[in-house]
This record gives C-alpha cells, structure tokens and sequence, in this order.
C-alpha cells in the first residue's frame, strides 16, 4: 500500500479534495434553492414552538399562546 | 404538532397511522447540574488563566511550587476552560434544546446523570493529574490514558447513546439544524479524541502515543484544530440556532442558508488542521491543502455569522435593552471576527510571522472568549430565571458583566495582538550588517512586559465579570422555587408509518431517463429533505464528511514514504536521555519551547540548522510545541555546558536576571526512577524504537545509571553540584544535550553522547554564577 500511493503523484490528493467539496457544495446548494417557503418557514419555527415558554412571562409552563403569526418570515 | 405535507387524494403523504397524544415533562433537573457545573468551572478555569497570565509577567507568582508552574498550569487551565466550562456549556444547551426541538424527555435519566457525574469525575481527575505532572504532553490531549479512556465511555457511552435514543424516540419528524450540529460534535469528537489518544500504557500514569514525529504532529492538530471546530464551534452554533431565535423571539433569519452553514462547515473544517504546521516538517503538500481548506472556510462561517446577526432583524430595539441579546450579538460578531483571522493567519505568508507568537493567543482568546464565553453567558442569563423558576437575581449585575467582560476582553486581546505581532517582526528583524537585530531571546521577552501587565488587567476585569455571573447564579439560585414546577406537554407521538411526497418530476426533456431521474432526486434536493428527518441516515453522512476528508490527509502522510525521509545518524535516546524527555513533558516545557526549527532564515540564523522530519522518528510523542515564551531547544543539545544547565533549572534568573522561567529546583532534589525506566525502553520497543540487546531485559536500567554518573562527574569537572547523579535534572540534562544533535554525527556513530565539556569548558572553566550575563541567552 505505502508502495502503491507512494509512486502517486501528490497533486491527486489535493484534487480529489476540492472535487469532492464541489460535489457536496453543489448538492446542498441545489437542496436549499428547491426548498419551498413553507418547508422553511414550519422548520425554522420549531425552536418558538417546542411547547415551553419563549417570554419570561410564561416561563413556568407551556405557552400555547404563541401563534403561527409570530414566527415572522423565514428564508 | 407535526407538520406534514399536505396529502392528496392520489398519493397521501405524512404521517399515516393515528397517534393519540403523549403527555410528558422534560428534564430540566440534568439542565440545571449542567448550568452550575458551567459556572463553578468557568470561575475556576479562568482563575488558574489569570494565575499563569501573571506568572508571566512576574515569575514569583508560581509560588515556588512545582505544582503551580506556568507548564503545568497551562494544561490545567486550558483543559478546564475547553472541557469543563465550554463542555458543560454546551451539555446544558443540547439537553435543554433537544427534549424542546425533539418534544420528549431524554432517552435516558440515568444516562444522563451518569453522564453528569462521569463529566465531573473526569474534570476532577484532570485537576488532579495535570498539575502533578501526569501528562502525554499533547496540547488539549494531555490527560493520561485511563482517563482518556473514561472519556470515551462518558462521552459516546453515556451523552452519545443518550443523545441518540432521544433522537430515536423523538415527536417532531423534522430535525431542526441545531441537532444536526449536535450530531457532527458528537460523532466527531468521538473520532477525534480516540484516533489522537491511541497510545501504549507503560504505567498507570504514564503513556506513549503510537504515532510519533511528524506522524503524531500531524494526527495531533488534526485533533486539536477539530476540537476547537466540533467542541468550541458546531455545538455552539448550535446553541446559537436554538437560543438567539428563543430570545429574540423570532425564527432564524434563513433556514436555508443555516443548511448551507450546516455541510460546508462540517466537510471544509476537517481538513483545515495542518494550517497549524506551516514550515514544520510536516510535507509541503499537506500543509497548502490546509491553508486552502483554511481560507475557503471563511465563507461558511460568516454565513452562520450573518445568518445570527440578521435573525436580530426588527428586534434591533430589544438588543439596546436587552443584556442577554447584547451577549449574543457580541457573542456571534466576535465568532466572525475569529473566522476571519483565522484563515488569515493560516496562509503561509501571514503563518511565517505569526506562528510560535503571541498572535495567536489573541486569536484564540477572541474566538474563547467573545465567542464562546458570551454565548454561555447569554444562555446561563436566559436559563437562570427559567430553570430555577424565579426572577433573576439582579439585571443589573448582568448588565455589568456585560460591559466589564467586554471592556476586560478588548484590553485582553489589543495589548496581546501587539505584542504578538512585535515579538514576531522582533524575532525576524535583522540590522544593516546582516546580523540579528535582537540576538538574545530575551529582549523579546523583555519587550512584551507592558502588554502582559495589560493582559492581566484585561483578565482581571473579565474574571471579574464571571465572579458576577457567579454571584447571580447562587443568588437566584437561593431564591428558587421551593418545588419545581414540572410543565406536563403534550404531543403526538409519530405515527409508525410515513409516507414521503413523491419525487417531483423532472423538467428535462428529451433526455435520457437517468438524467431525468437524478434531476428529480439530486437536483431537487428531495433526497436531502428526506435525510433530515432520518438520524440514523444524517449521521451516516455526518460521518462519511468528516471520516473521508480525514483519511485523505491521514493516509498519504502515514502511507507515503517521501513524506518522512529517513536520517541515518539519527538513533533512539538512551535511556537516561528518554526519562529526561519524560520530565521534559512531565514539566509541560512544550509550552513555552518550540523544538522546530523552521527554514527561515531568521530562525536558522537564531537557532541553526533548520528541522528535519527524519530527526522526529522516534520522538513519542512529537514535542515541537506551538509558542516560543522561550526560545526555541531543538539545537540546544551541547550549546551549554551541563553546569550552565543544572543553575539555570535551579534559577533561571540568577544567570539571566530578565528571564521569566520558573524555577525547577526541585529537579535537582528529587530522586530519578531508575527502575522505572526499563517499562518506558520496552514500550518504545514495543512502539518500533529500533533498541538493541543492549538495554533489553533490564539492562536498560544500568545503562542509564553508567550514564548518569558519567555526566555527574562532568558536571562536577565543570565546577558544577555534587551528588547530582541520581537527580532528575541530571536525566533532563541528558535529554537536554543529546537535542538536535544526531543529524550532525557520521551515519554509523553511535546514539551520540551527552557532550563532556560545554562552552564554558572550553573557554576556560569559567564560573557561572560570576558570568552570569554573558552565559544567558
């Protein structure tokens, strides 16, 4: 195996690298342009609407107060 | 409370199966241990910081205890600050998070004490062993093997499989993205630390890493880079998801930016570590690829950065009000500002002035303290009222503690940045006759005095600043709620079955139905969608992202012979050489000596020959440290004689009244294990240290008595102490002496000898302690 990559040149290392990042960069960049409004708008809410209280003035209980209508606009 | 796509009357999609609702409590008991425990070690790992930043500018504030030096302490407090305070922190934000962003209790109560008590047994350890001296004497990686091995089971054992369960029995489909930064620490981390420790026991409190050289430099800032990106940055950017949209009150600016944030991250970071070997020994091509990885890594972290900063979008008005969204806001723009320093000081040209410098510790006291210490803060802040169900203690003591910890990190940080970079341009600066412009270390160091005096005054009012976090917390933890009050919730569990959208059809046309279906599959990112509601799946990934980027650095620089050249005349240390190398880490020398020479030609000219990598490989581990508070030892083998170097230990002050080392004198009044050295000689055998039959089965022992008598006697000759034979410093001169000496000596030389007369000898038996300028570096 030493033998082996040691008679590889080195700038295969370095070139495999980058085409990999490009690869997942591509990937993950094509999955967020696809997503729709509503898929963000329900997940970037969870932290609101995790059942507990987000204003001291409910912190002792669940807070079912909060409505949709506060989440605001996620991108 | 699931949300699902809407289903249709020809394909229904979401959950399938009704599920009644669950009721439940969430532990906030664990979050509660978690949140003092973060308190209590913060004010102790930042005392011990302040301790050593002063013994810095006045080296009698080690009390003249062997336990309380500058090496040992740095350990200390660098593992209490990383692991105890940032640890527990971020213990107490995954916990109290995930039950919220998985709406259920933990997996596992017991585990989650165990995890508790396990954590805080092992920091005590730590505490324990680090100032006695019991180290691997790798940075961030110092503790002994038994309780590496603790940490393995508290971490993955107990927090992972806990963390994991609760993912598994979870009532919110979607996972949100601060739990996929839980994921990548955990599982990270988890590699990191058992691939880094790997190491042969030879004693309960003494073990030698598998790798060496440039090898174990290599696996050790792959280590060390990755446990300030995956235990001081992706858990707290996670912390950052949950908490700033929490007490801001508004959901994270761009959810699909904080995807991007997410994977860009988690692949570019893994591979930046080599940026920290820059000029070493390590090969070329992998420190470039480090520095590459390095600068493309600013964009994702100015992505979270920016992605933090705006969730404060309309909410500006409550930041001017509001200490704990000023924590944040502080918190996050001293993590962009740390992100942009640090790919800039990982290229080369910028690395060449700013490595082995204080620079450095600016950079990283930024990013600890700004980034990491304010968002803790901001959290404990929120939590504290919350936790213990009754009104903070005082706002106003919080608001002070914002700005005497923001006044006290900027009088840190500015003073330490100047003087890093004047000890840097000091250090390379050259006269007009071609000389060195400041040929005695020590001018260096005399030079840094002011900002180190500024230092300490910046730390002081920071700490001050903790002490008030701490004052709130027992405070308001005195006022407590007489019985906690345990909120029932209410969800629907999963339904067992779930059923995604369809695949969207692809909008290619008249092309070949594999390209049509990767459109639909890729390109549309339906595949990703699924992903995030899989943990199982993500963490998969999670790993396969940092596991293939580590194994393509990892496997040329082990596999490829180029890398490490073999040197002929370079042979193992003799045993005596070898216990002295084990005091030379027990002692935490690392921490201010270098033994790296860079081909520079400041540093050749300063120190000689320039380091190569075939000189390190039988060095278990490597020691090529990463700060010149003193000057760099890779060359000092025979500059001085074993006199010069015994005084020196004793007081380094008498021979050079500017120096800043401690004291060691207690090396020249305690008694070298001898019998102990045989263990170590075996284990390096064991580790491929080419020893010979000559000191196998026990004969090591008395070949290092023969040569600690024989520099005994020389030191004797020199005008130096009797009796110091059996002494640990002679063992440490030893090691001292034969250092970087072996590349100079013919190929079939044997392992080359303590020298018999230093430069003082040869001048002429001159008397040390009436020379004492002129003998000083």
């Amino acid at each position: 195996m030493s033998s082996i990559m040691s008679s590889m040149e080195l700038w295969i290392w370095p070139s495999i690298a980058m085409v990999l990042f490009l690869l997942v960069f591509v990937g993950v960049a094509m999955r967020v342009l696809r997503a729709t409004r509503q898929e963000c708008e329900h997940n970037a809410g969870l932290p609101l609407f995790d059942g507990t209280a987000t204003s001291l003035d409910h912190a002792h209980g669940t807070d079912a107060a909060l409505a949709p209508s506060k989440k605001g606009d996620a991108r | 409370m699931s949300h699902s796509p809407p289903a249709t009357a020809t394909h229904p999609v979401g959950e399938h199966g009704a599920t009644p609702l669950e009721s439940f409590k969430y532990d906030d008991a664990i979050v509660r241990k978690f949140v003092l425990a973060t308190v209590l070690w913060g004010i102790v790992g930042m005392l011990v910081g302040l301790l050593i930043a002063v013994q810095l500018a006045l080296p009698a504030a080690n009390l003249g205890m062997e336990w309380t030096s500058f090496g040992r302490l740095r350990p200390l407090h660098t593992n209490a600050v990383i692991f105890a305070f940032a640890g527990n922190a971020l213990f107490a934000a995954i916990y109290y998070s995930t039950q919220r962003l998985c709406k259920t209790r933990m997996f596992s109560d017991l585990l989650s004490n165990l995890h508790f008590w396990g954590w805080q047994a092992i920091i005590v350890s730590a505490a324990l062993t680090l100032p006695l001296g019991i180290t691997q004497g790798k940075e961030y990686a110092e503790l002994e093997w038994p309780i590496d091995l603790a940490i393995a089971v508290v971490w993955l054992g107990f927090f992972g499989t806990n963390f994991f369960g609760t993912l598994a029995i979870r009532r919110e489909r979607h996972m949100y993205v601060a739990l996929w930064f839980y994921i990548a620490t955990i599982v990270t981390v988890t590699m990191l630390h058992v691939f880094n420790s790997l190491a042969i026991p030879a004693t309960w409190t003494k073990s030698y890493s598998v790798y060496a050289g440039v090898q174990d430099a290599f696996m050790q800032w792959w280590y060390g880079h990755n446990a300030v990106a995956f235990f001081l940055t992706t858990p707290f950017l996670g912390l950052m998801y949950y908490f700033l949209p929490k007490a801001a009150e508004k959901p994270v600016y761009s959810y699909r930016l904080s995807i991007v944030h997410f994977w860009s991250l988690v692949f570019i970071y893994i591979w930046a570590g080599p940026h920290h070997l820059h000029y070493t020994s390590l090969p070329a091509w992998a420190s470039t690829l480090g520095m590459l990885f390095s600068v493309m890594l600013w964009m994702p972290s100015w992505g979270g950065m920016i992605n933090g900063l705006l969730t404060l979008r309309g909410a500006w008005n409550r930041v001017a009000v509001d200490p704990i969204l000023k924590f944040y806001v502080l918190g996050v723009t001293f993590y962009g500002m740390s992100t942009f320093e640090g790919p800039m000081l990982s290229i080369k040209s910028v690395n060449a002035l700013s490595h082995y410098t204080d620079w450095t510790i600016a950079h990283v006291h930024s990013g600890a303290l700004g980034w990491n210490g304010f968002m803790t803060f901001g959290m404990v802040y929120w939590l504290l009222p919350r936790l213990f169900q009754t009104n903070l203690w005082s706002k106003k003591l919080m608001s002070t503690h914002l700005w005497i910890g923001t006044i006290g990190l900027l009088l840190y940080v500015i003073p330490i940045y100047t003087g890093g970079i004047t000890q840097g341009l000091m250090w390379r600066a050259f006269d007009a006759t071609g000389r060195l412009a400041y040929p005695d270390f020590v001018e260096t160091v005399t030079a840094l005095m002011p900002f180190y005096w500024l230092r300490v005054i910046g730390g002081t009012l920071y700490f001050a600043g903790v002490l008030l976090l701490g004052l709130n917390t027992v405070m308001t933890w005195l006022n407590r709620a007489k019985v906690y009050e345990e909120p029932v919730v209410t969800a629907p569990a999963l339904a067992p079955r779930y059923i995604d959208p369809p695949v969207p059809d692809s909008s290619l046309a008249g092309n070949l139905e594999v390209a049509r279906a990767a459109d639909s599959f890729f390109v549309s990112g339906w595949f990703h969608r699924v992903w995030e509601r899989k943990p199982l799946k993500f963490t998969v990934l999670a790993i396969v992202a940092v596991v293939v980027a580590s194994l393509l650095e990892i496997i040329p620089t082990f596999l490829i012979s180029s890398n490490v050249p073999t040197i002929a005349s370079v042979k193992p240390y003799t045993p005596l050489e070898l216990a002295g190398r084990e005091i030379y880490i027990a002692e935490g020398c690392y921490n201010c000596h270098s033994q790296m020479i860079r081909p520079i030609w400041a540093e050749t000219k300063r120190y000689g020959e320039y380091s190569k990598p075939g000189e390190f490989v039988y060095d278990h581990p490597f020691q090529w440290g990463s700060r010149r508070i003193g000057p760099d030892l890779a060359r000092e083998g025979g500059k001085q004689s074993h006199d010069w170097h015994v005084r020196h230990f004793e007081n380094p002050r008498a021979l050079n009244g500017n120096s800043i080392m401690p004291s060691y004198e207690h090396l020249l009044k305690q008694t070298l294990d001898f019998e102990g050295i045989q263990r170590r000689v075996d284990v390096m055998a064991m580790l491929g240290v080419p020893y010979g039959e000559n000191v196998k089965n026990g004969k090591a022992v008395e070949a290092a008595r023969v040569q600690a008598a024989q520099m005994a006697d020389d030191l004797v000759k020199q005008g130096g102490y009797k009796d110091m034979g059996d002494k640990k410093v002679i063992a440490l001169v030893a090691f001292l002496q034969r250092m970087g000496r072996d590349i100079s000596q013919p190929a079939d030389a044997p392992a080359a000898p303590a020298p018999t007369a230093g430069p003082v000898d040869q001048a002429g038996a001159k008397s040390l302690s009436a020379n004492t300028q002129e003998a000083a570096r």
